[in-house]
């Protein structure tokens, strides 16, 4: 069996990969796929140290995590489709109005 | 039954004044109404009068010493309010009683005259609402059993008659005189509350009178003065209370220093200025002192501070009358002189004398005021002397109520005015304190001078040549020459005034002339009538072990000596200007002008000038320097404009971080999470 420090560091890396495609990305279906990318690899090491310390908890909140997941993604779609409406463009650094 | 007639008279003038107050809403016709508020009016204030005569003879035949002090009247007013506990209480002593009586009685009758006086004005229903007020405060004033009551009549009174002097407020010199009336008697009210303040803390009550024995002056009604716990109070606190009392005192009867607001409050109507401002307000100070003479007793400081207070404000009123020219100012300092007189009495323990003077001075000053009043209705509002003269052809009723009334003042022999005088200068003579020769001569003084001014007047007014042609100063008049030939016309302007107005100037003349006779020593059984009628209501000076000093000279020698002064006062006067009838001045104006006395007077002695340069020009460089370009402009808005700068530089440089751009913010939320989890590993690792 793997020892779970395997499973930390690869989550690590994802949850890096994750926030800079955040950071990075203007498009913003990108920032979302990217935001899915951190909270998966949050689930990763969730599941992993469930595993390693023997308890179900890990994965209940693994359960959690997806049912959040899914209706942040619903509700960021449909913000999404309500700038598209009235700015025409979904470009995140176009929607600046709270520049001073 | 017994309770039911006090208040009859204390609520019938407050029932006036409501109707006078409602009467524009009820009757919509302007002339029905005038005359339903000068029917009304007058007639509550002597329906009340009536009253109060019932309650004098009811309780003259059921009791020997007339009344019971404290009468409750209603539930308790203020109950316990931080231990304060004031009742609603009325007290019906002689005392109060006496000054309901003149209250009501020259009150009424001023109120029939006024309202002949107002006929022709247009807010007569505003005047009699006011003067009807006016009523219901001095008897709540008089009758209230508590400091607190009493104060609440005396502001009522105060603002009555602040609304009273500027009644014709149009002339803005008529709203300063009410202005300046008000203000110089908050100096006086400030130590009016001091006082009461002192007194609960040191006796822990308000009342005067309780039926137990637990108001202030049933406490003091002893050699040795205990508050209610039981302990004895120190005799510096009494001084002190009645110190503050006296400053209210000072105020309201317009006593040396804060004199200067009753001349100018001539500018009210005449009958305000008689019954406010002669025959029943200006007292209410020496009913004050006479109301506390149980705790002015006990402080000899206190008793010596109103003697010569009351010595010297005689005095200085009586000097500063000499010059005026206006007929009502002469009055005016008369009252000043006058009211300075009862003070004397009242400093010398003899409060009761000093209440008789108050009741004579109420016939004759007012009876003085009416007159003039009836003068200047006469004479179409001139108030000037030096436009008038030769008024007794035409006006000789006027004439005749007026020279009761001059005698009376002045203390012509067997006048009113001469036993009440002669009785405080007899009084004063005898000052337990020493200094009596002093106070008597300075009284003596002011009687001559009394007279001089008096008999000056009526000169001026009444017997000296007429200097008026159609109302105007001859040298004015472009027709001076011909003088003789208008003389017709000019008579013919000089209207009497009506009957209405006449009739209580011949009641209140019977009264100048035969009060002081009916209530002084040598009265009706057994003669000082007055005196024992009071003697429940006022402390006597052996209370607290004081003697008067012997008698300078037997009491004949006395009365024959004051006679000398007011004939000799009149007589000079007489005799001065009978030689100077076509001009009715002793001097001409550059004369006077050129004489330092004759402006130190007209100047009132400088306390005006130096009131206005302490409290308007040195007041107003304060509030315009320091207090408002000083500290509201440079401290107070200073530090509001500095902070608020302050603040706006601050968010200028936080107003960069925000970019609107999502990314910017999506970076320092990660860098705060990356620090947080980076503070938390080291927490873990420091383990």
């Amino acid at each position: 069996m793997l020892p779970v420090s395997y499973y930390l560091i690869l989550s690590a890396l994802l949850f890096t990969i994750g926030a800079v495609g955040v950071l990075i990305k203007k498009n913003p279906i990108q920032t979302f796929m990217c935001i899915e990318l951190m909270l998966n690899a949050v689930n990763l090491t969730f599941i992993a140290l469930g595993r390693y310390f023997g308890q179900m908890n890990g994965q209940m909140y693994v359960i959690f995590s997806l049912a959040v997941a899914a209706a942040e993604v619903s509700v960021g779609l449909g913000i999404i489709v309500a700038i598209f409406r009235t700015r025409e463009s979904i470009v995140v650094d176009d929607a600046n109005l709270m520049k001073s | 039954m017994q309770n039911i007639l006090p208040q009859l008279v204390l609520w019938l003038p407050l029932l006036g004044f409501l109707f006078c107050a409602a009467s524009g809403l009820v009757i919509k016709d302007p002339k029905v109404q005038k005359k339903a508020v000068s029917l009304i009016a007058p007639g509550v204030v002597l329906l009340a009068f009536v009253f109060a005569l019932a309650v004098l003879f009811q309780t003259h035949a059921r009791t020997l010493v007339p009344l019971i002090p404290g009468t409750p009247l209603l539930e308790p007013w203020f109950t316990r309010y931080g231990g304060l506990r004031v009742d609603f209480n009325l007290v019906l002593d002689p005392l109060s009683l006496l000054m309901a009586l003149i209250i009501t009685g020259v009150g009424g009758l001023i109120h029939v005259y006024a309202a002949g006086y107002m006929a022709e004005d247009k807010e007569v229903s505003r005047f009699f609402t006011y003067f009807n007020l006016f009523v219901f405060m001095m008897l709540l004033l008089v009758l209230g059993d508590n400091f607190l009551l009493m104060f609440v009549g005396w502001e009522g009174v105060g603002t009555c008659s602040y609304l009273l002097i500027s009644f014709w407020f149009t002339d803005e010199a008529n709203a300063k005189a009410g202005n300046k009336a008000f203000i110089v008697n908050r100096v006086g009210d400030l130590g009016f509350a001091l006082g009461m303040m002192a007194v609960w803390s040191v006796f822990g009550t308000l009342s005067f009178f309780t039926r137990d024995g637990r108001g202030v002056m049933d406490l003091a009604a002893h050699a040795r003065v205990l508050d209610l716990a039981g302990n004895p109070v120190p005799a510096g606190m009494i001084t002190l209370i009645c110190l503050l009392l006296l400053v209210g005192a000072l105020g309201k009867s317009a006593q040396i220093p804060l004199f200067v607001w009753l001349p100018d409050a001539m500018a009210g109507p005449t009958p305000v200025s008689a019954l406010i401002h002669a025959a029943t307000m200006v007292t209410a100070g020496v009913v004050m002192l006479t109301r506390c003479s149980w705790l002015y007793v006990h402080s000899v400081t206190a008793l010596q501070t109103v003697a010569w207070v009351g010595a010297i404000t005689a005095l200085l009123g009586a000097l500063m009358a000499l010059t005026q020219t206006d007929i009502k100012k002469v009055l005016a300092y008369s009252t000043i002189s006058q009211l300075g007189y009862m003070f004397l009495a009242c400093g010398v323990g003899d409060f009761s004398d000093g209440m008789f003077h108050v009741v004579t001075h109420a016939f004759f000053k007012g009876l003085l005021f009416l007159g003039a009043g009836a003068v200047i209705h006469s004479m179409l509002g001139q108030q000037d002397m030096r436009r008038m003269g030769g008024l007794k052809k035409l006006l000789p009723a006027t004439w005749g109520v007026m020279i009761v009334a001059t005698y009376s003042i002045a203390g012509f022999p067997l006048l009113s005015g001469f036993w009440s005088k002669d009785a405080i200068l007899e009084s004063a003579s005898r000052a337990c304190f020493g200094g009596g020769p002093v106070l008597y001569l300075i009284g003596l003084v002011t009687a001559f001078i009394t007279a001089f001014y008096m008999n000056r007047l009526m000169w001026k007014t009444f017997y000296t040549d007429a200097r008026f042609v159609n109302g105007q100063l001859p040298e004015l008049h472009h027709s001076n020459e011909e003088h003789e030939h208008h003389e017709e016309a000019a008579h013919g302007k000089v209207t009497n005034a009506p009957a209405s107005m006449m009739q209580p100037l011949y009641i209140l003349a019977l009264l100048a002339l035969g009060f002081g006779w009916f209530a002084g020593p040598y009265g009706p059984a057994g003669g000082n009538l007055l005196k024992n009628f009071l003697a429940p209501s006022v402390a006597p000076l052996s209370l607290a072990g004081l003697q008067p000093q012997p008698e300078l000279f037997p009491k004949l020698a006395g009365y024959l000596i004051s006679s000398l002064a007011a004939l000799g006062g009149l007589g000079l006067a007489a005799w001065l200007y009978r030689q100077h009838m076509a001009t009715g001045e002793l001097t001409t104006d550059a004369v006077k002008d050129s004489s330092v006395f004759n402006r130190l007077l007209r100047s009132n002695f400088g306390f005006d000038a130096v009131y206005n340069m302490v409290f308007f020009r040195a007041g107003g460089m304060l509030a315009d320097r320091v207090l408002w370009h000083g500290l509201e402009e440079d401290v107070l808005n200073g530090t509001a404009t500095g902070a608020a700068a302050l603040i706006g530089r601050l968010s200028l440089a936080a107003r960069k971080m925000q970019t609107g751009n999502a990314r910017n913010y999506a970076l320092v939320m990660l860098a705060g999470m990356v620090t947080l989890v980076l503070g938390l590993l080291v927490r873990v690792m420091q383990h």
